[in-house]
Formats: structure tokens, C-alpha cells, sequence
């Protein structure tokens, strides 16, 4: 609780994550750890039977992964840690304590990959011949190993981030790399990402090879080949990698594929992805067997298909492990679970070093004749419950945008006056209803605050501001503050 | 209808993918699961092993033998074929009648009993070179 609490309340902060880092493992998979290497090697290939058509073809595709990873995938690699430090910064600062070398390696690595996709690009034309090209094409392949590299670092994390492992009991990084969630999901995106990099390269080589019909299909079988070779790993990678998912992360697979709404969307959407992996199959089988009859936007299909799973693959991946941010040591909400007792006991707000200010819209919709003593009482009440609602909530929920607490309120109470009684009675107990959900961290007095700032929220529907627009206010020492509740309380009374 | 006949006499298995087609509509909407799986399975299981039997001749026969990108060539149509076809009849069994899984399925299976025919009629006339017309 020692940072400002960042919130965009319409779209939510799981959602400004969540297109940032989807944006990137699009780019990531299949124009850099998986297009590199089918770059280098359409390049050996022209190169080995004397053809500049091969050779024309891999750079056309290497410029436009060129231009795109450096850019995009870039951009939303750094997005991905300004986002993360943003929203939750307790989990990404228990990440960089455990990872610290992983991923200082990963930034030496990550140089390294941009300094030779640099190299690899523009040394193409000049290494062309003899010897310079063997040493340009074994370029290639050192620049698909490091992109490979920089994604196995990053996998050790992320497979941490489900499952610590005996990191829980041993506390050192080679413990936190050897996490039992790593290897089954290194082995499945690995074939995954040259298998999507075959079906953007399948798709952008119709357009490099306009005019010569005959080139066109053998690189187009080529390629389908590539994707087709990678298709079974993929599938034997993924039930490996569902294997070892815990069985308590795999009772959320229904909220976490659609949201709460739609827990018995699980089945559909099994379907759709049946229908997606089928439409990828085909339209690898079609090119193999019949390019010339391959409609140019056909290739869309399967790459919109891949996209689509891939979204729904890593929201489901970020879902699952709830309710924690990273299994069973820290809660969604950035506690640490050691840390609930101490927090339970005392409460949160008096550990708590800033404050969120109520603004001129989130003060208006009070009850009705109140004299300006007791409307003092109820703001300073609100503003706490407020605070706890900041803390508590709102790295996961807005207050009325995507995710929010009053659409969950509504679909459960309805319009009935969403009592202090009403609300905590639910959240006291929520996590055993909803094993997604972490407990209440704070006290009885804070989950009453809240329930009370809930009830203002069904009549005032402003937009909660986050510290970013409404600023931030210093607080008062711990002891204060605890007297500050236990006043408003007895002037509430 | 002159042109059609023409265009169907033109190359040997357009007639036996029509006809494959015909069958799998007359299945669906007969909409009887069991009768799919039998009739539907020796479908597959006929043109599977012309296709099966072919490859494995051009295989063996030298043309393509040693050159492993050719040979998968050869290969992947028909195997994926006849893995899809499965998994179509799959779907069939397990969905009701006019479901869309089910008319997935059926059109599933007929698209794939077609490429498992045409995979068996291009295994038998397999270029050496990838650079040659099939």
C-alpha cells in the first residue's frame, strides 16, 4: 500500500493489461520466435537450389516482421511492464526480488535480438553471395535462437506466476525457474509460435508472390509444411501443459474463458476452438494439395482463427491462477497471503500511506436530510470505504465500466436497496463461494466501510477516478487513523 | 450440362468426388448416426486405402524416395484427410441431428472423404520435383 492506486474505471485495468500483452505475445509468437526461423530457413533454401524468388520472398516476409516487431512488439514489451507496475506493483516487485538475474539476462538477451534482427535485415542485400551468405543465413539462425531465448526467460515466469512450486519452501531463483508449470508451457508455445508464424507467413506470401502462379504455390506448400509439422507438437505440448495446470486453477476454466455471466459458455466455446483447429487443418491441407485453387483472402481464415484462440489462450491463462497473482504467495489483490493475519487484525487502511479522494461527482446521490453534521460523517465515512474499496477491488473491478462491482451487485441483489447488511454478508464469505475471489484482507469495521460505499454506488454512478485524475492525499499516522474510523462510528451511531 | 461433363471427364476423380458428395448429403439428411459410422467409415476406409496403397507404391517406387520434403508432400493431404474424416464422423455420432455440430460434421466429412480422394488420385500421378504441376 505504498503507491498511488492507478484505476481507469470504464475499461478497467485487467483490460488495459490484458490488450497490451495480447498485442505482444501476437507479435511475439509469430513474427519473432516463430518467423525467424522459417525466414532463415526459406533463405538457406533459395540459397541451396541457386532460386532469388526464395530468397526475395524471406526478406519481403523478414521486413514486415522486421517493421512490426520493432515497433509494435517493442512498444507493447515495454507497455507490458508500465502496465503491470501501474496496476499491480506489488506482484511485479515480488517478480523482479525473485527474477532479478532471469530477467537481467532477458534484457541482455533482448539487445542481443535487436542488435541482429538489425544486422539480419540490413546486411541482406550487401552479404548476397558465397561465403557472406552462408555467414548472413547462420545469422538467421542466431537471431531465432534468441528470440527463442528471450521467450523461454519469459515463460519462467509466467509459469512461476501459476505455480511457485518448491519456491514456496526453498526461496532461491533456480527453484522459481524450475516451477512445474515451466517446461509443459516452453514445449507448447514453441511449436505454437512456429505454427502461427507459418500461417501469417502462408497468408503475407500470396501478396509477395503476385505474377508468378507457379512460385506462389511452391511456397505456399513449403510453408503449409512448416505448420503442418508444428501442428502435433502443439497438441501433445497442450495436453502436457493442461496436465500440470492444478486442478483448483482448472475449476475456473468456465468464468475465466467468458466472465461470470457466462460460466456455461465453456462448452461453446470448446467447439469454437474445435472449429478453429479443423479450419487451420484444412486450409493447410488445401495448400498443400491445391494452392492454385486457394481463394488470396481464404488465408485469412485461419490467421483471424489463431488470433481469436490465442486471445482467449492467454486470458484464460491469466485467469486461472485466481484468485492469485502469483499461486498461492500473493491474492489478485496485491497482498501477500502471509500478510492477511497482520492485515485482518489491524486493518488495512492503517497501513495504508495515501488516500483517494472523493470527488464533487462521487459526493453527490447522499441520503436525503441529513443536517451538515451527520453529512460530514457519512462523506468521511464514504471516503474510507472508498479507500478500502481502492485498495481491496479495484485492481481487478471498476465501479460501474468493464468488470465492475455494481454490474456484479445488480445481477445478484437486483434493484433492492443494496444494504451495508446486504453486501458484506456476501463478501465476508465470498471466496468460499467464489474460489476465483481472494477473502476480504481488512477488518469487520473496513468490510462495513465498504459495504456502506457500496450502497452509495448503486445511487451515484460518477466514474471512481484513479489517483492519475483525482490525485492522491498523504495519510495521517497509522494510530490517527484507526482514531479517524472510530470516531466516524460513533458519530454514525 | 455439356460443359459439366466436360469439366468432369477432364481429370479422373472429379466424377468419385461428386459422387462422394452426394453420399454424404443423402447420410446427413438420412440423420442417422450409426448408419454414418458404417457407411461413412467404409467410405473412408475404401478411399483411405487407395490413397494409403498409392503413396506407399510412389514411395517405394524411387520417385520421391530420399527426399523427405517430397514425401510429406505425398502424405499430408491424405493423412490429414483421413484424421479430419475421423473426427468427422466423431462429431456426427455425438450430435443430434440438426444441430450445428452435426451439420459441421457433415460437411466436414464430405469436404475431407473429397481431398482423401483427390490426395489418392494425386498419390498416383505424384510429380518427382516440387517444381512440377500436379
Amino acid at each position: 500500500m505504498d503507491f498511488p492506486i492507478f484505476h481507469l474505471d470504464i475499461f478497467g485495468n485487467r483490460g488495459l493489461i490484458a490488450t497490451i500483452a495480447v498485442l505482444h505475445v501476437l507479435v511475439n509468437h509469430s513474427l519473432a520466435v516463430g518467423m525467424m526461423p522459417l525466414v532463415a530457413c526459406m533463405e538457406w533454401y533459395g540459397h541451396k537450389r541457386q532460386d532469388p524468388r526464395w530468397d526475395r520472398l524471406a526478406y519481403n516476409i523478414l521486413f514486415v516482421a522486421f517493421l512490426i516487431t520493432t515497433t509494435v512488439g517493442a512498444m507493447t514489451g515495454i507497455g507490458i511492464w508500465l502496465s503491470v507496475s501501474l496496476v499491480n506493483p506489488y506482484s511485479i516487485g515480488s517478480l523482479i526480488r525473485v527474477f532479478f538475474w532471469a530477467w537481467f539476462t532477458e534484457w541482455l538477451v533482448f539487445v542481443t535480438e535487436v542488435c541482429l534482427i538489425l544486422a539480419y535485415t540490413l546486411t541482406w542485400k550487401k552479404w548476397s553471395e558465397g561465403r557472406a551468405k552462408e555467414r548472413h543465413i547462420r545469422l538467421g539462425f542466431t537471431l531465432g535462437f534468441f528470440s527463442w531465448v528471450t521467450m523461454a526467460l519469459i515463460v519462467a515466469i509466467l509459469g512461476f506466476m501459476m505455480d511457485p512450486g518448491n519456491w514456496m519452501t526453498e526461496h532461491t531463483l533456480w527453484s522459481g525457474i524450475t516451477n512445474p508449470i515451466y517446461l509443459p508451457q516452453l514445449a507448447f508455445r514453441t511449436p505454437l509460435a512456429a505454427a502461427m508464424a507459418g500461417i501469417v507467413a502462408m497468408f503475407l506470401a500470396q501478396f509477395f508472390t503476385k505474377g508468378d502462379a507457379a512460385f506462389r504455390n511452391e511456397a505456399l506448400r513449403a510453408i503449409a509444411l512448416w505448420t503442418l509439422f508444428f501442428a502435433p507438437f502443439v497438441l501433445i505440448a497442450g495436453f502436457w501443459y493442461y496436465s500440470v495446470v492444478p486442478d483448483v486453477m482448472k475449476e475456473n476454466f468456465g468464468v475465466a474463458i467468458a466472465t461470470l455471466q457466462f460460466t456455461d459458455w465453456q462448452q461453446k466455446f470448446l467447439e469454437i476452438a474445435l472449429i478453429t483447429v479443423v479450419v487451420i487443418l484444412v486450409a493447410v491441407q488445401v495448400v498443400i494439395a491445391r494452392p492454385n485453387l486457394l481463394p488470396r483472402f481464404a488465408l485469412l481464415a485461419p490467421l483471424v482463427a489463431v488470433i481469436w484462440m490465442i486471445g482467449h489462450f492467454e486470458r484464460v491463462r491469466e485467469f486461472v491462477r485466481k484468485p492469485y497473482v502469483i499461486g498461492r504467495y500473493m491474492y489478485a489483490n496485491g497482498f501477500r497471503v502471509d500478510d492477511y493475519p497482520l492485515l485482518q487484525r489491524d486493518g488495512i487502511l492503517a497501513h495504508a500511506t495515501y488516500s483517494n479522494p472523493l470527488t464533487d461527482a462521487e459526493r453527490a446521490g447522499l441520503p436525503q436530510g441529513l443536517d451538515d453534521a451527520a453529512r460530514e460523517a457519512k462523506l468521511a465515512r464514504l471516503q474510507m470505504g472508498k479507500d478500502v474499496f481502492m485498495i481491496t477491488c479495484s485492481r481487478c473491478h471498476t465501479g460501474h465500466g468493464v468488470n465492475s462491482i455494481t454490474e456484479h451487485l445488480q445481477r445478484m441483489f437486483g434493484d433492492q436497496p443494496w444494504t451495508p447488511e446486504l453486501t458484506t454478508g456476501y463478501i465476508e464469505g465470498m471466496h468460499q463461494v467464489r474460489t476465483f475471489m481472494p477473502p476480504f484482507p481488512g477488518n469487520r469495521k473496513e468490510l462495513d466501510l465498504l459495504g456502506e460505499y457500496l450502497e452509495h454506488l448503486q445511487n451515484n454512478l460518477a466514474p471512481i477516478p484513479g489517483a492519475q485524475t483525482a490525485g492522491i492525499i498523504v495519510q495521517a499516522a497509522p494510530a490517527l487513523r484507526a482514531a479517524k474510523i472510530d470516531q466516524s462510528e460513533t458519530i454514525a451511531r | 450440362m455439356n460443359a459439366l461433363s466436360t469439366w468432369l471427364q477432364a481429370r479422373p476423380y472429379r466424377l468419385t468426388v461428386l459422387n462422394a458428395v452426394l453420399l454424404t448429403l443423402v447420410l446427413g439428411i438420412i440423420g442417422s448416426a450409426p448408419l454414418f459410422k458404417i457407411i461413412g467409415g467404409a467410405a473412408v476406409a475404401i478411399a483411405g486405402l487407395a490413397f494409403l496403397g498409392r503413396a506407399l507404391a510412389r514411395t517405394l517406387n524411387g520417385r520421391a524416395r530420399g527426399h523427405l520434403y517430397n514425401l510429406a508432400l505425398l502424405w499430408a493431404p491424405g493423412v490429414v484427410a483421413i484424421i479430419l474424416s475421423i473426427a468427422a464422423i466423431g462429431l456426427i455420432s455425438v450430435n443430434s441431428f440438426g444441430s450445428v455440430a452435426y451439420a459441421l460434421g457433415v460437411a466436414l466429412f464430405g469436404v475431407e472423404l473429397g481431398m482423401l480422394i483427390i490426395g489418392g488420385s494425386d498419390a498416383a500421378a505424384f510429380p518427382a520435383s516440387l517444381s512440377e504441376p500436379v
